[in-house]
């Protein structure tokens, strides 16, 4: 900004005389809205008659004799008149004094007595007050005391609902446990039980096939012409599938003749298929077994 | 008018806040009136050269003629006058280098006329902005100092039991006087933008004009001096 008043200096004059002849019609020149008044000069307007002036001069003379006179009395009369007046004056003045202060005494005295007045009145309100603040507060005290005494007899009650309620759920739950502890142990037994006839069943079939699976290898075995009357028994491996048809056989355990051990794998082939249990449990352990192949009728 | 709501008395009684504003009201209206004076003269003292020298471009002069004359004080050259030099300068230096295309010489002189002519440009629309501001902040400003100023004239009347019309006026017209400064630096400001922001706009215009048809001249003269080669 001062770039700009250094380039061009008579802008910035310039500027300052408009706003100084603006302030100066603000602050001077709001009167243009009432014009001054004309004030008129006071002219005396003289009356004058012309006169002869012989005649003039004698009437004058009377008449300054006639106005020394007439001023005379009118002095003496004046003087008078000043006396009575002052007189007057001071004694109205006296009397005025009297009155005014008569009635000063008389305003205090009654604003005394109004003061005195109000203060009982007030020390009465305030007594009365006290009185009625004392009641309030008693008979606050009184309610209070009372619902604080029903509050306490309300929690008794309630505390002993509780410690009832309390006892009479823990009872509950007590013989609910009982209950189903014993409900566990009946399951448990029975359970047992069942286990126990399941396996007894399972162990009956089991043997039940395992004889039938025998029988039948045995039905179907073709006694080689080489063997001669000796006892004679080999391991043999089976597996079977689900429906019982044989897959597989092979002697683990040698008898010792290789033609028996021939004539046991054939028998088992033969046998196809196999006897099957009928739970699926059982089958399960019969898809792949072992067993002692021993011809009574050898 | 009487004595207790004289201007400057109610002024002086203002509260310092709304001093404050009034003081700068004054003062961004100072500064806008000279801007506006400074402007004024740039502005027309430019409207005046270009004039000038577009009459003396066109009464057929010799362009080296010109262009020698405005080299000695090429300091301090302005308005189209610089345009030219500059246009003309570079022209002349690129002519002279070996093996220039023509339109290469003529795109290089456009290109030193249009940075010669956004320097102007620039110098012309100094302040401009100065105004434009003080235009459109100085009526908030003065709202402002108003505002502040009733709110602690109903302050001062929330205190008193019972209000009167002479309780709140000093108050109001000492505080509407904040608006009325406000306006009074805004509205010349204003005014002045649109006037001088349209001069400059008229003035480039002319300088682009003019740069284009020295353009003109020089492709011709290029052209020329190729068919002579």
């Amino acid at each position: 900004m001062w770039a700009l008043i250094r380039r061009y200096p008579l802008g910035f004059g310039l500027a300052a005389i408009i706003h100084l002849v603006l302030v100066a019609v603000m602050v001077f020149g709001l009167d243009w809205l009432h014009p001054p008044k004309p004030h008129r000069p006071k002219v005396q307007v003289v009356q004058a008659r012309l006169v002869d002036a012989r005649q003039q001069r004698t009437a004058h003379k009377r008449q300054k004799r006639m106005k020394r006179r007439r001023k005379a009395a009118l002095e003496r009369q004046r003087k008078l008149e000043a006396a009575r007046k002052r007189k007057a004056a001071l004694e109205r003045k006296k009397r005025l004094e009297a009155e005014r202060r008569r009635k000063v005494l008389e305003r205090k005295k009654a604003e005394i007595e109004h003061r005195r007045r109000l203060a009982l009145q007030r020390r009465a309100a305030e007594k009365k007050r006290k009185a009625e603040l004392e009641r309030k507060r008693r008979l606050e005290e009184k309610k209070r005391r009372e619902a604080e005494a029903k509050r306490k007899a309300e929690l008794e009650r309630k505390k002993k609902l509780e410690a009832e309620r309390r006892r009479k759920e823990a009872e509950r739950k007590r013989k609910e446990a009982a209950r189903k502890r014993a409900e566990a142990e009946r399951k448990k037994r029975e359970a047992e039980l069942a286990a126990q006839l399941q396996g007894e069943k399972e162990a009956r079939e089991r043997e039940q096939v395992i004889a039938a699976i025998k029988r039948k290898v045995e039905n179907n075995w073709i006694r080689p012409p080489s063997l001669h009357g000796q006892t004679l028994q080999a391991k043999v491996r089976v597996r079977v599938g689900a429906d019982g048809s044989v897959l597989a056989a092979e002697v683990v355990e040698s008898s010792g003749n290789p033609a028996f051990d021939r004539s046991a794998t054939a028998a088992v082939y033969r046998a196809d298929p196999l006897p099957m249990p009928s739970s699926a449990r059982l089958v399960r352990e019969f898809r792949d077994f072992t067993f002692i192949f021993k011809p009574i009728n050898q | 008018m009487n004595n207790e709501l004289s201007f400057l008395q109610l002024v002086l009684d203002a509260s310092p806040l709304v001093q404050v504003v009034m003081a700068s009201l004054l003062l961004a209206s100072l500064f806008s009136w000279t801007a506006i004076f400074e402007r004024h003269h740039i502005l027309n003292k430019a409207v005046r050269e270009a004039d000038a020298f577009e009459e003396r471009f066109w009464s057929g002069v010799n362009l080296g003629d010109l262009y020698r004359g405005l080299d000695r004080k090429h300091e301090d050259l302005q308005g189209m006058a610089a345009v030219f030099h500059a246009g003309f300068r570079e022209f002349v230096r690129l002519r002279d280098t070996a093996g220039m295309e023509p339109m290469a010489v003529i795109e290089g002189t456009r290109r030193a006329m249009r940075v010669a002519m956004s320097r102007e440009m620039d110098s012309l629309e100094q302040y401009l902005s100065f105004l434009a501001t003080v235009g459109s902040t100085s009526p908030y400003v003065g709202l402002f100092g108003t505002v502040w100023g009733i709110i602690n004239a109903f302050h001062a009347l929330g205190n008193v039991r019972q209000a009167t019309l002479n309780l709140v006026a000093p108050g109001i017209a000492e505080a509407l006087i904040a608006t009325a400064m406000g306006l009074f630096a805004a509205i010349p400001a204003v005014v002045a933008y649109n006037r001088f922001a349209d001069q400059v706009q008229r003035l480039e215009a002319r300088y682009e004009d003019f740069a284009e048809e020295f353009a003109n001249i020089l492709q011709r003269q290029v052209h020329l001096m190729g068919e002579k080669h």
